[in-house]
């Protein structure tokens, strides 16, 4: 281990600054630690018990800077010495590029960061295509979050994507990760082995927080949009995206995560994954998966199950969610039972992430019985509703950022007599709400007391989709949907089970604690 | 930008973001310290449906192909004219400007249409000519054809202001080497009561006359001794000492004078018309305008006509019409009513004393400069009322958005030495909404009043969306 | 917004007084950020102008508009005359400015439900705090606060100042953020002879310029209003808005706030 210091004298840099440049220092290749702090007394005591009070260190004073970083040889230490001024010096021209014209274009905008590698668009869907067509054009990958793009907009814009080897993440991609960064809708994870490539954002979240809950990182997620394992796409990106998973060495594990493929396709997609021979997770959410392994891939039926074996194949103690045989889960099922009259046995699922609502619907499916949804526009007891959906989000934000629509259907819902299981998905992660949990909570308590009111009970059932590193603090959103009376499972799959047990009693039991159940 | 790989390289380097869209996406990936710059985007030509059906006519493949191509034309034309000053001499002798032709800025003028300041100007230049004993004779000359109006432009001629150029008067010749055209302007006669102002008085008439009779003939003989002098490389670093050559032209005029003096002392003979001469030019901060003027009309001539491109090669304003020619669409005219300028008035004036937006000096920001090439001239921020450096600059990447090149001579030092935004396309102006901005001298509305202040007016719009859809018309024809 | 014309719309009643109070001070630029700037006057105590908004310290006055500042650099000329403060570039007028009570009172624990923010879960804190030292030195105030003994409250502070990361180390931020419930609360261990003097002192020797004026106001009573207004929420949600945007001050900044906040108010066991 070698280390190199920099004091600078009278540095005013703010706190964000600093951390950005030890994050910077970090992240390079080699390096160890990175100490940036101001040279107060106290600090030189914190550097000394690190073991990085340098010689060069000890001579700061309170208003200067010390950066010391370690490294594992000589020059690399120095080379990361080397780069902080340059670091501050970007950061600062940041910061004063923001007294300057913001540009109003794409290329305006090249022109002002020429370095610029990748486009985020999220302009109404109308002008999406055009936007991502001069981003393509000055060379930019693009992650096209904005949907309601014609398909053959999109058919077009990956062919010229792939002809330029650029990626075209989308259209409707709502979560990517390149290189640890978070795009979008998405949740704050570590760093790791697993390459994703998902048809669908709330999906991909999903599997994302499970294995960032078992200290799973994620290398890159590249979302495809839900349009692209169709026939008319083809897989373009999907298959594209595999092979960039495939080349690149700090992926272990691929998972793919989407719904059922047009034939053709889901058959180029497992021959690619065959041929790329790194372990992989197969999750294309439809009725009758079956659950099977062909050699490397392992394919499964729920999120939670593809987070599973991705934790499994990477090798370590496998991890099991709670069994439903568990006594404290039989119990609360059992509590919850209790509470309800005779008529009540439906569920009804009220779902920001439209992934979820498939997942949810096809697992109440497989237990209850024909399940109502605008998403299959089938008919049934039961309803599974995704709020995502064009239909509810006509002039109104989507549920992910506004919980309005959602608040009133839960109004609403404890006035239906049999309705027995208040079944709901709470996203965290950056750009969605800033408290989902506080958003519902008073909603939840308000329909439970309205059952009450009215001789009913009302269970809830949710499950939250975050990390302990979101903004929203993961734990006080537990803690608040559980003040308010929900039962909070830790994942979708498990919520589904959970209310289908609930609604159903002993029939629906029997089929989850017996022989062949899911765990 | 193309990497031998590009998506090996995002996946290794990580992303450095354009932000197109939502802003909250902008502040988390901020608050995480990547790179990022936010766009500040609006839907393209501000939701107009029928602009955006002629873009997206113009953005066809085989179309925008063509496009492409006689874009890059015009702006190699544009970024390679050498514009030199070579002559100077009657207009009737340098032009062929025939007699009862009154030349004036902007597009095509009905004379009923013409603003106070214009008409003012045109009665003065007629008496000036001795076409007519006074006002009343001149005016009946002009209303029943006897003397007729005509754009500089249409003769390869440019003025500012009211622009009027008629027989006698001398002219600058100035000679484009790279293509071969020439560009003629007049001298500019000064501060305080000018024809270009409107006066309309004994004192205009006696300095048209001094003009004509020895100011002219020393300029020439001077320029012809000399062997001409290079505009372009006069301007190139007239810019790097603050100048933007539209409202401030205070270094260029001294290189100028300093430059031409010996030829002048040498050529003129006299001493007291050196004197005179010298006099004249060195009490006019403003001298050079006239020449930068000629010099922007040399370099975009040869573009005119040229079928295919969607470049701008005319800003022009009568104190009616703003027009503006596009290099594919020939010769025609695309106007609007103008806007009035806005900015600073001198002590005394203020908004209601302004004449509407006139002259053809918007030639200027057409090659790059005066607005432009604001970042170039802070001072001049100041003065047209924009604020500081920062605003300065700010305009200038502004204007960078609506054009697709930069001049490889005209060089912004505090952009580190960033060639100044050249190639104004129709296309960018309609998808950004950004209209050109020009820098500009605030005439009084009270013919003969004079510059009543200095700031900056927009071209209109709509001579943009027209140009748009006549091209979209004529291109996708084929 | 060329010339010099411009006005503060937002400053602390103290400020304003002080301000009034000393026609014809000179100060000189101190540091200059991307959207604020210190101005250090002659007797070492600094003044921050931003954009419009809450104070972001108790010393801190709101620009009408923050693109004024960029004419600003380290060690130009500001003074204050005839109820304008002056610089090249800015005279800035305070006469119309709102003037903000930053200054905590006790009141009585029971009326205050802005503590209901703290009794939640907070984010993360910086590294620091989590040292031996820094979990010494919070270990150290806690005892202090909780057995009311003036002396390990000193050793703790003592051990807070200057430690950490940030341009206002962790530490700094946990002290004002604990100096802030005492005020609201009971701040009678501060007023024992030597107390506020001696990490006055501290705060002087082992920490950066900016960090000492926020904790030589915090003893004085005197916090930002992001700070002020957590603990005068008036009912549980405001105080959780009002944690929530506290936390995303500077990186850590806010959160390292939190949680001195909620160190001395357990240690009060309010």
């Amino acid at each position: 281990m070698a280390q190199a210091t920099v004091v600078t004298r009278g540095a005013y840099h703010d706190s964000v600054a600093l951390l950005t440049l030890a994050r910077a220092l970090r992240a390079r290749p080699g390096v160890r630690e990175a100490a940036v702090v101001m040279g107060t007394p106290a600090n030189h005591d914190l550097l000394a018990q690190a073991g990085l009070l340098t010689d060069l260190a000890r001579t700061a004073t309170a208003n200067d800077l010390i950066v010391v970083v370690e490294a594992e040889t000589a020059s690399g230490a120095e080379a990361a010495a080397g780069a902080t001024a340059p670091l501050l010096a970007e950061g600062a021209t940041r910061e004063a590029r923001r007294g300057r014209a913001r540009p109003r274009t794409i290329a305006g905008a090249v022109r002002q960061m020429p370095d610029a590698n990748l486009a985020l668009i999220s302009v109404p869907g109308v002008f999406a295509a055009a936007e991502a067509r001069a981003a393509l054009g000055a060379g930019l990958h693009v992650v096209l979050f904005s949907d309601n793009v014609a398909l053959a907009d999109e058919i077009a814009l990956k062919r010229q994507a792939l002809a330029q080897g650029l990626l075209l993440m989308g259209p409707d991609c709502g979560t990517a990760y390149v290189a640890g960064v978070p795009l979008g809708f998405a949740n704050v994870v570590p760093r790791g082995p697993v390459g994703l490539v998902a048809a669908s954002g709330t999906g991909l979240q999903q599997v994302a927080t499970l294995l960032a809950g078992r200290g799973r990182g994620v290398s890159h997620a590249i979302g495809v949009g839900g349009r692209d394992m169709s026939e008319a796409v083809g897989g373009l990106m999907t298959l594209a995206g595999l092979a960039r998973l495939g080349d690149d060495a700090g992926t272990e594990l691929i998972v793919v995560v989407g719904k059922p493929p047009a034939l053709a396709v889901g058959e180029r997609v497992r021959a690619a994954l065959r041929g790329i021979g790194k372990p992989a997770v197969v999750c294309l959410l439809g009725r009758d998966v079956t659950t099977r392994t062909d050699g490397a891939v392992t394919t499964v039926a729920t999120l939670e199950d593809a987070a599973l074996a991705a934790d499994a194949a990477l090798g370590r103690a496998a991890w099991r969610p709670r069994p439903f045989s568990a006594p404290d889960v039989t119990g609360r099922i059992g509590e919850a039972r209790r509470a309800l009259y005779a008529g009540q046995s439906t569920v009804l699922g009220l779902y920001a992430g439209g992934t979820l609502a498939h997942e949810s619907l096809i697992i109440l499916e497989a237990l209850l019985g024909p399940v109502a949804s605008n998403l299959t526009g089938a008919r049934g007891r039961h309803r599974v509703l995704d709020l995502g959906a064009d239909e509810f989000t006509i002039a109104r934000a989507h549920p992910m950022l506004d919980p309005t629509i959602r608040l009133e259907m839960i109004g609403r819902a404890s006035e239906q007599a049999d309705l027995a299981v208040l079944l709901l998905d709470v996203v965290l992660g950056h750009g969605a709400a800033a408290d989902p949990a506080g958003d519902v909570a008073p909603a939840i308590e308000a329909a439970r007391a309205a059952a009450r009111g009215a001789g009913r009970g009302l269970a809830v059932v949710a499950s939250v989709v975050g990390t302990a590193g979101d903004p929203q603090w993961l734990a006080a959103q537990v803690a608040r949907l559980e003040a308010a009376g929900a039962w909070v499972l830790p994942s979708n799959a498990q919520a589904a089970r959970a209310a289908a047990a609930i609604a159903g009693g002993e029939p629906v039991l029997d089929r989850l604690l017996g022989p062949g159940a899911p765990r | 930008m193309t990497a031998p790989d590009p998506a090996r390289a995002l996946l290794h380097d990580g992303p450095r973001v354009i932000n197109v869209g939502l802003e909250s996406f902008a502040a988390d990936l901020q608050a995480r310290g990547v790179p990022l710059l936010h766009v500040g985007w609006r839907p393209p030509a501000g939701g107009d449906a029928a602009a955006t059906r002629h873009l997206d006519t113009l953005a066809e493949p085989r179309v925008a192909t063509l496009i492409r191509a006689a874009n890059q034309t015009v702006l190699e034309t544009l970024a390679a004219a050498h514009p030199l000053l070579v002559d100077c001499r009657p207009a009737r002798e340098a032009m062929g400007l025939e007699e009862r032709v009154v030349l004036h800025a902007g597009p095509p003028l009905a004379w009923a249409r013409a603003c106070a300041t214009m008409q003012a100007a045109v009665l003065c230049a007629i008496r000036y000519e001795g076409w007519a004993p006074d006002d009343a004779a001149a005016r009946a000359l002009v209303e029943r054809g006897a003397v007729t109006l005509a754009p500089c432009h249409g003769r390869g001629a440019v003025g500012p202001m009211t622009g009027l150029i008629t027989a006698s008067m001398p002219v600058f010749v100035v000679e484009n080497r790279a293509a071969g055209n020439r560009a003629f302007a007049t001298i500019n006669e000064g501060l305080g009561a000018v024809l270009r102002f409107g006066a309309n008085d004994e004192r205009v008439i006696r300095r048209l006359e001094w003009l004509a009779a020895e100011a002219g003939p020393a300029l020439g003989a001077a320029l012809r001794a000399a062997g001409g002098v290079d505009l372009r490389a006069l301007m190139s670093q007239a810019l790097r000492m603050g100048d933007e050559m539209h409202q401030r032209n205070m270094a260029a005029s001294a290189l100028f004078a300093r430059l031409l003096m010996p030829a002048i002392a040498r050529a003129a003979g006299d001493g007291a018309i050196i004197a005179r001469l010298a006099e004249f030019i060195g009490g006019n901060d403003q001298f050079f305008l006239n020449l930068a003027m000629a010099a922007g009309k040399a370099a975009t001539d040869p573009g005119v006509g040229r079928a295919g491109s969607t470049l701008v090669v005319t800003m022009a304003r009568n104190g009616t019409d703003f027009g503006i020619r596009v290099a594919g669409l020939g010769d025609r005219w695309l106007t609007a009513p103008v806007n009035t300028p806005s900015g600073l008035y001198f002590a005394g004036f203020g908004p209601d004393d302004a004449n509407p937006d006139i002259g053809d000096s918007a030639i200027v920001e057409t090659i790059g400069l005066g607005g432009f090439a604001m970042a170039a001239a802070p001072a001049v921020a100041g003065f047209v009322g924009a604020g500081g450096l920062r605003e300065a600059i700010a305009v200038t990447e502004e204007m960078a958005e609506i054009a697709i090149g930069e001049h490889p001579h005209f060089r912004i030092p505090t952009l580190d030495d960033r060639g100044a935004p050249l190639g104004i396309d129709v296309r960018r102006v309609v998808e950004t909404g950004i209209a050109p901005l020009i820098n500009t001298g605030i005439a009084g509305r009270r013919p003969g009043v004079g510059q009543i202040g200095a700031g900056t007016v927009r071209a209109p719009l709509a001579c943009f969306t027209e140009a748009l859809a006549a091209l979209a018309e004529t291109l996708s024809g084929r | 917004m060329s010339g010099r014309r411009g006005c503060l719309v937002r400053l602390s009643a103290h400020l304003a007084r002080r301000l009034e109070a000393t026609e014809g001070a000179r100060g000189r630029v101190h540091s200059v950020f991307a959207r604020a700037v210190n101005v250090q006057w002659s007797d070492g105590s600094l003044l921050a102008l931003h954009g419009p908004g809450p104070l972001l310290a108790p010393f801190a006055a709101a620009v009408d508009d923050v693109a004024r500042l960029g004419a600003l650099r380290p060690d130009m000329i500001v003074t204050v005359e005839s109820g304008r403060l002056l610089a090249p570039g800015l005279g800035l007028s305070w006469q119309g400015a709102q003037r903000v009570d930053c200054a905590l009172v006790s009141r009585r624990p029971g009326g205050a439900s802005g503590f209901a923010a703290l009794a939640g879960v907070l984010p993360p804190h910086a590294p620091g705090l989590d040292s031996q030292l820094g979990r010494d030195a919070r270990a150290a105030l806690a005892a202090g606060i909780a057995e009311r003994d003036a002396t390990r409250l000193m050793a703790g502070a003592r051990s807070l100042l200057g430690l950490g990361e940030g341009l206002t180390p962790a530490g700094d931020d946990c002290l004002v953020g604990a100096l802030a419930v005492l005020h609201a609360v009971d701040a009678s261990v501060l007023t024992e002879p030597g107390v506020a003097a001696a990490i006055a002192a501290d705060a002087g020797a082992r920490t950066t310029t900016i960090a000492r004026e926020f904790v030589l106001h915090a003893l004085a009573g005197r916090f930002s209003e992001p700070v002020l207004a957590v603990l005068r929420a008036r009912s549980r949600d405001e105080a959780d808005r009002a944690a929530a945007r506290l936390a995303t001050s500077g990186a850590t900044s806010g959160a390292d706030t939190l949680h001195g906040m909620r160190l001395a108010w357990d240690a009060l066991a309010v």
